[in-house]
């Protein structure tokens, strides 16, 4: 059922692309567009390893908004910002104490405090995408596109 | 009758005979009379202000006037509340409507008065709110993920009550999409300053209660004010249920779960587009200027219909649309693909240019930022006005990143280039350097007739709705015209909402009440407030000053006491009009990271 909703999706798109008559794109007078460097910058990330020590639902004020993993590692806790989409809702996970787990991601300095900006999440066998490249927090089922993201981005 | 009783009873009379039936004095002090030589009008709307004056004659002269009225407590106040004989004071009436005496008495003999009435008029009343209505509202739930409504209902404002209507629902912590959902029941109150309070059962997803304030009969500004969610919108008289966007569009959508926005314009024959441009920002990825092709399907007896938009970057993703009249549309997506609300509006029948943007145009935006920027969501709001082709002749921008540092009257204009084509797909580009990254701005241009905020409003029209595009932030915004010489007097509806940070605590928030502006450096009023995660408060104080920027016209500042807070909010406003302001929060790290919030000031009529 899920192939034929998945084709019919596609003849759809399709279909109304067809139909969309003349179009007029790329018609912008010469104005550049740039795009600049995100700050969330992937050639910095960094992998952790450790075992979760606790999971903060409400962090203390002055930190980044969402939830945190407070998170032992071989240097040390680690704060570790893994944002509410992963804590509430449909894809809540448990994030048991003594659990272990593999962060990728980015120190960073907010309001004077150092937290972990997690982008993906490895517990056991499966791993969870946080953030998008660009560093903002995404809802799991919604991203379903993120494989294939647009390249037409960037300076024009 | 003997010779004692006599001479009192002379003692008595002989006085009254003198002074007439009104003001005659009786018994202490001198003897006079009290005038009011400037009167009130005979009525004066909950809020507003009159100057009056009263003279005292004789030998009441010296001691002046005091002023009062009835019913004691709940009939205005005066400043300064005595006078001169002939001295002029400043009543303002109550926030209630109702019949109000006005009483100037002797300072010398109180008993000396002269009184005149003055009617009390509402701003509004939940009789005028009848009909359908279209209504949405944006936020987050008590978790903090997203959280939207949108929908129509039928009002019967003589009755209170809410008697039918449709809606779509998501809460990213239930599992469950809420989509065409009939509303079953509901209940309106309006107040005489044009609070009050609507509520909603629908029949699958959770009841909703919103506080409310009238801006007028066909536009109410709504923010849920229950433990559930703090979400802010509008309330819109729905004028056209059957239309279907035709003709040229403009549009704006913002999905903070999925991180990405959707924009731009197209024509529509009422079931396909056939001509689009469109940018996208898809979690930091910004597209610029494509196709976007769009499929329609006609709007039920409610006035919701579908539309199913194909972007080449994103794939597939279908929104409902509720109809507010034939050029205005409240967007929800409902198909789990993406989380995406906005708004669209018609174009109207003319054509555009870089011309169309070289009037005055003030902005506000919100959205969501990288982890990298601040504490995730940010807003800002400016002005600027364009020379007719490419170049920004003047501007400014107050933008909050939530990082403690907010830019103050950025610069717009160095460096910035802009476009606008004839289908109203339009861009700003600026340098970053002085708007704290942000560097593009999808502007898409909507009928001069059409009012952004306002949309059954016939005046106050044109302007845009518009994207930021950016790598580290991603929002949705409106950019109304900016009108010559405004003024800033009178009643309004006030709404601000987002997230506040201090060195204790912190909270998503939205608040929506009725504030009284003096035209000079005054605002008070009151407002529900919504705390989320701590309270639901009605009726806190709002006591602001606000100063006009003598560099920037068009631009105030103000400091906002919310609740009696020991801080004030320190906002940047922005007048599109003597009937709309838009103000953005820009507090600094005096407390805490401060407080992320953009709003409208919209006065009521």
């Amino acid at each position: 059922m899920r192939k034929v909703a998945g084709v019919l999706s596609l003849l759809m798109a399709l279909a109304i692309s067809l139909l969309a008559g003349p179009l007029y794109a790329n018609e912008s007078q010469a104005v550049k567009r740039t795009v600049a460097p995100s700050k969330y910058d992937v050639t910095k990330e960094v992998t952790l390893e450790g075992t979760i020590q606790s999971l903060v639902r409400k962090p203390a004020p002055g930190t980044i908004m969402g939830a945190h993993l407070m998170v032992s590692t071989g240097h040390g806790t680690v704060d570790a910002h893994i944002g509410n989409y992963f804590v509430v809702g449909k894809y809540a996970m448990p994030f048991a104490s003594g659990e272990s787990v593999k962060l990728v991601g980015i120190m960073a300095t907010i309001n004077h405090q150092s937290v972990f900006l997690v982008r993906t999440l490895q517990t056991g066998n499966s791993t969870i995408t946080v953030r998008s490249d660009h560093g903002f927090l995404i809802y799991p089922g919604a991203k379903t596109h993120l494989a294939s993201i647009s390249s037409t981005g960037g300076a024009r | 009758m003997n010779f004692k009783t006599l001479l009192v009873a002379m003692a008595v009379a002989i006085p009254m005979l003198i002074t007439g039936c009104s003001n005659t004095p009786k018994g202490s002090g001198g003897t006079g009379t009290v005038t009011i030589t400037t009167v009130p009008p005979a009525s004066l709307e909950v809020n507003q202000s009159a100057t009056i004056a009263a003279t005292a004659s004789g030998g009441l002269t010296a001691g002046g006037i005091d002023w009062s009225c009835t019913p004691i407590g709940t009939c205005g106040t005066f400043d300064p509340t005595s006078t001169a004989s002939g001295g002029t004071t400043v009543y303002t009436a109550p926030r209630t409507a109702g019949a109000v005496s006005i009483v100037a008495a002797s300072a010398t003999t109180p008993t000396i008065t002269k009184s005149v009435s003055v009617n009390i008029t509402a701003v509004a009343t939940a009789t005028n709110i009848t009909g359908s209505y279209t209504f949405f509202a944006n936020g987050v739930d008590l978790n903090g993920v997203a959280y939207s409504v949108a929908g129509s209902i039928v009002i019967n404002g003589a009755m209170g009550t809410v008697t039918s209507g449709e809606q779509d629902y998501f809460d990213l912590t239930s599992p469950t999409i809420f989509a065409s959902d009939p509303i079953t029941t509901g209940s309106i109150t309006v107040g005489s300053d044009g609070r009050g309070t609507l509520s909603l059962t629908p029949t699958s997803a959770p009841a909703e209660t919103f506080s409310i304030t009238v801006v007028n009969n066909d536009h109410i500004l709504i923010t849920e004010f229950d433990s559930g969610a703090t979400a802010s919108g509008s309330l819109d008289l729905q004028t056209a249920p059957t239309s279907v966007p035709t003709g040229g569009n403009a549009f704006a959508l913002l999905d903070t779960a999925g991180a990405d926005a959707f924009g731009g314009v197209l024509t529509s024959n009422g079931t396909i587009s056939t001509a689009s441009e469109a940018d996208d920002d898809l979690s930091g990825s910004p597209d610029f200027d494509f196709t976007m092709a769009a499929a329609f399907t006609a709007p039920d007896v409610n006035g919701r219909g579908t539309i199913t938009f194909t972007d080449p970057n994103f794939g597939l993703f279908t929104v409902a649309y509720y109809v507010v009249g034939p050029e205005a549309f409240r967007l929800i997506e409902f198909d789990g693909v993406g989380f995406a609300v906005g708004s669209m509006y018609g174009q109207g029948t003319g054509t555009f240019s870089a011309s169309s943007l070289s009037t005055k145009f003030v902005f506000g935006e919100s959205g969501i930022e990288d982890g990298v920027s601040g504490i995730g969501v940010y807003s800002a709001a400016g002005q600027f006005q364009g020379n007719g082709t490419s170049a920004l002749t003047s501007g400014v921008a107050d933008v909050n990143l939530g990082d403690g540092t907010p830019v103050l009257a950025g610069s717009l204009t160095t460096g910035t280039t802009y476009f606008a084509n004839a289908d109203g797909y339009a861009g700003l580009a600026f340098t970053g350097a002085t708007t704290d990254g942000l560097m593009n701005f999808g502007v898409y241009l909507i009928d001069p007739a059409i009012n952004v905020a306002d949309p059954n409003n016939s005046s106050g029209g044109g302007g845009a709705v518009m994207l930021d595009l950016d790598t580290d932030n991603i929002g949705v915004g409106i950019v109304p015209p900016q009108g010559t010489s405004p003024t800033f007097t009178g009643n309004f509806a006030y709404s601000m909402d987002g997230v506040f940070e201090t060195a204790t605590t912190f909270a998503y928030y939205g608040l929506v009440g009725e504030v009284t502006s003096d035209g000079t450096s005054k605002v008070a009023g009151l407002a529900d407030y919504n705390e989320l995660n701590t309270a639901q408060t009605p009726a806190v104080t709002l006591a602001g000053t606000y100063t006009a920027d003598a560099t920037n016209a068009g631009r105030s500042t103000m400091q906002l006491t919310i609740n009696g807070a020991a801080s004030p909010n320190n906002l940047t406003l922005y007048q599109a009009s003597s009937s709309l302001v838009l103000h953005v929060d820009v507090d600094s790290t005096g407390v805490g990271l401060g407080t992320i919030g953009l709003g409208t000031f919209e006065q009521q009529q």
